[in-house]
């Protein structure tokens, strides 16, 4: 430990001597670890985010719309009966528009989710105050309601809103619930519908429901363990719904699908610049490898004079990659900032969301320290064969 | 503490070969001051090579300290350098980005002591000593040639060897920087320290105990 500590205070002195050659070997890894520290970035903002809008929706979600026509409720019954096992949940959605009373408050174009119990877990919701739609609730079509937060807000100001009445259109409803605020993507999310800022009131599915009767649906949300499971089914999903049904097809969204064609582009360029990023780094490596062989030609009589005082073949090994790994570290970090100033103005002129993190920092220094040793390790060997009586004799 | 019988070395070169000492035997006591003198080209700096471990003979023995050199290995012949032998050569090589205390303190990197403190204050007191004590942030590029040659000697002091082999020291210096040397020279030997010096100058021959001429690939004994 010690000795690495002298090795690279020992470098640090020579690279302080020659600023300049330091600066010059290092500006191909600068490019390309500013290269790779961009790629890594955009990359890792397109993931998070993408995993973000996943763990709301759930990758294994499917979303079966109808077009025109409405979706069957015993066919919705025969995909629940056949993929019982591999679903998690089966969410019925119906919605309607309507207004909203409690006392003098009203609140217009408020969307109507008639729906299932198993809506709350399937859209991720979290309860504020009261409950959600119990089997109870749909076994008997109570006349019971859930309000989204906003438009709870905007019916009672001063909240206590669980235990009150609100009218529904013509029909008045218990207020059972009220949602939390809902965390939402930053991204749209497609078709996949979020509702609007919260408000929304939810209500039993009901068979002279407000939306439509309970023998068919406008939606339909299939909730799978993950992916794989979603799109093996998906094939028989569209089978069962759409037997012998004429003419009438629904449409089949994927939610993670749409996320994915969201973020195709940022993908592609990552290829290509990562492509580009490994050709820089390479370069880098040869500039490295270029100055460290001038280095060791120069200091033929420095290292004979450290043989001369007791160094062996592998100090002077250790001594040179240590220098060439050091200078790469530093263009390494000048790469670091440069690649977070280009990664920034890039998010911000794409709208592409970055993140420079750990992941970013530490690949682009890894990179670097990597090019160093590398491209430091055959001029340390040629530093090793130096022959001390040839440089120390006449100078 | 130096023990030498029939060492040869030849240097060959595109066919040619230079045969520079042929059967070489030494022997030099502990504490002893020995000067080497001879022409150019006889080959003293080459049997300075060989007895500081930085070449290995063609044939023959060398004992150094009781440990039969000529049969080590590379890292083992570093290690001997490092702890037994100080050098000083004819032009004084430094590293040209460290200061004068980290030159002198140079050993040290290959040693087994890792305090750089440690290593410091000794460089200092070292430099102090040779009469540099007001030189010890400079660059060796900054001092002059006989300065640099003090310098050398602290640093061949270092790390206590008990062999000294400097190779022509004086060759560049003036009159007044010889005598300062030669001074220097003569406490170490005071202090017990063996000293190998080759030289052309017979005034500075002069204070060693024994004076040998290098001629023909071997040695001459010379009155001191
Ligand atoms: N590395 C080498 N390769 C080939 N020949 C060499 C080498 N080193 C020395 N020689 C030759 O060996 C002979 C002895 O050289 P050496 O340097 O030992 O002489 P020297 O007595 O120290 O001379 P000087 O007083 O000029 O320093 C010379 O003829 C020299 O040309
Ligand atoms: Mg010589």
């Amino acid at each position: 430990m010690n000795r690495w500590r002298a090795r690279v205070r020992s470098a640090l002195q020579v690279w302080r001597h020659h600023r300049v050659q330091a600066v010059l070997a290092v500006l191909g890894v600068v490019a390309g670890v500013s290269g790779l520290v961009t790629v890594v970035a955009i990359g890792e903002g397109a993931r998070r985010e993408f995993n973000a809008a996943i763990g709301l929706m759930g990758g294994g979600t499917l979303v079966v719309r109808s077009s025109g026509a409405a979706l069957p409720m015993e066919r919705v019954a025969a995909v629940k009966r056949i993929f019982g096992r591999d679903l998690n949940q089966v969410v019925p959605v119906a919605s309607a528009q309507t207004t909203a009373q409690s006392g003098s408050a009203r609140v217009d174009g408020v969307r109507i989710v008639e729906t299932a119990r198993d809506y709350l877990a399937a859209q991720r919701l979290d309860i504020y105050d009261g409950r959600f739609i119990s089997w109870y609730d749909q076994e008997y079509e109570s006349r019971v309601c859930v309000l989204g937060w906003e438009l709870g807000r905007q019916l009672f100001p001063r909240g206590g809103a669980v235990g009150q009445q609100v009218r529904l259109g013509d029909r008045v409803f218990l207020v059972v619930g009220w949602l939390a605020p809902m965390q939402r993507p930053d991204i749209e999310l497609g078709a996949m519908e979020l509702p609007e800022l919260d408000q929304v009131a939810y209500v039993p599915l009901a068979t002279d429901g407000l939306a439509t009767s309970r023998a068919s649906l406008d939606e339909l949300i299939l909730r799978f363990d993950d992916e794989a499971d979603m799109i093996r089914a998906s094939g028989a999903v569209q089978r069962i719904l759409e037997y012998d049904a004429e003419g009438t097809t629904f449409e089949y969204v994927v939610p993670v699908e749409m996320l994915r064609q969201k973020f195709h582009l940022q993908t592609v360029v990552g290829l290509l610049l990562m492509g580009t990023t490994a050709v820089m780094l390479v370069v880098g490596g040869i500039g490295i490898m270029n100055t460290m062989l001038m280095t060791v030609l120069r200091r033929r009589p420095e290292i004979g004079l450290r043989m001369a005082f007791g160094a062996r073949r592998r100090d002077i090994i250790e001594q040179f990659v240590t220098e060439s790994a050091l200078v790469a570290a530093f263009g390494g970090v000048m790469g670091l900032v440069v690649g977070a100033v280009i990664a920034q103005v890039v998010g911000w002129q794409l709208g592409w969301p970055v993140a420079i993190g750990l992941t970013a920092g530490l690949s682009g220094l890894l990179a670097a320290l990597a090019v160093g040793v590398l491209a430091g390790a055959y001029p340390a060997i040629q530093a090793a064969a130096v022959q001390p009586i040839r440089t120390l004799n006449h100078g | 503490m130096i023990r030498t019988a029939g060492l040869q070395k030849a240097y060959r070169q595109a066919e040619r070969e230079v045969r520079v000492l042929e059967g070489l035997d030494l022997e030099i006591r502990r504490g002893e001051f020995v000067a080497i003198m001879g022409s150019s080209g006889a080959g003293k700096s080459t049997l300075l090579q060989l007895l500081g471990c930085l070449d290995v003979p063609d044939a023959g023995e060398y004992w150094l300290d009781d440990r039969e050199v000529s049969k080590l290995g590379p890292d083992n012949l570093a290690e001997v350098r490092n702890r037994s032998i100080g050098f000083v050569f004819q032009s004084a090589h430094f590293v040209d980005y460290l200061d004068l205390v980290d030159n002198v303190a140079l050993p040290a990197e290959y040693g087994p002591s890792t305090d750089v403190d440690q290593h410091r204050a000794r460089a200092i007191e070292l430099l102090q000593r040779v009469g540099l004590g007001h030189r010890l942030d400079h660059r060796p590029s900054e001092l002059s040639g006989g300065e640099r040659q003090r310098a050398a000697v602290a640093r061949a002091m270092f790390a206590r060897p008990r062999l000294i082999l400097a190779d022509e020291p004086t060759g560049n210096l003036d009159e007044e920087n010889t005598r300062q040397l030669v001074e220097l020279f003569a406490d170490l030997h005071e202090e017990g320290i063996t000293i190998l010096l080759v030289t052309h100058d017979s005034d500075v021959a002069a204070i060693a105990d024994r004076c040998y001429r290098l001629r023909g690939g071997r040695l001459e004994n010379l009155a001191a």
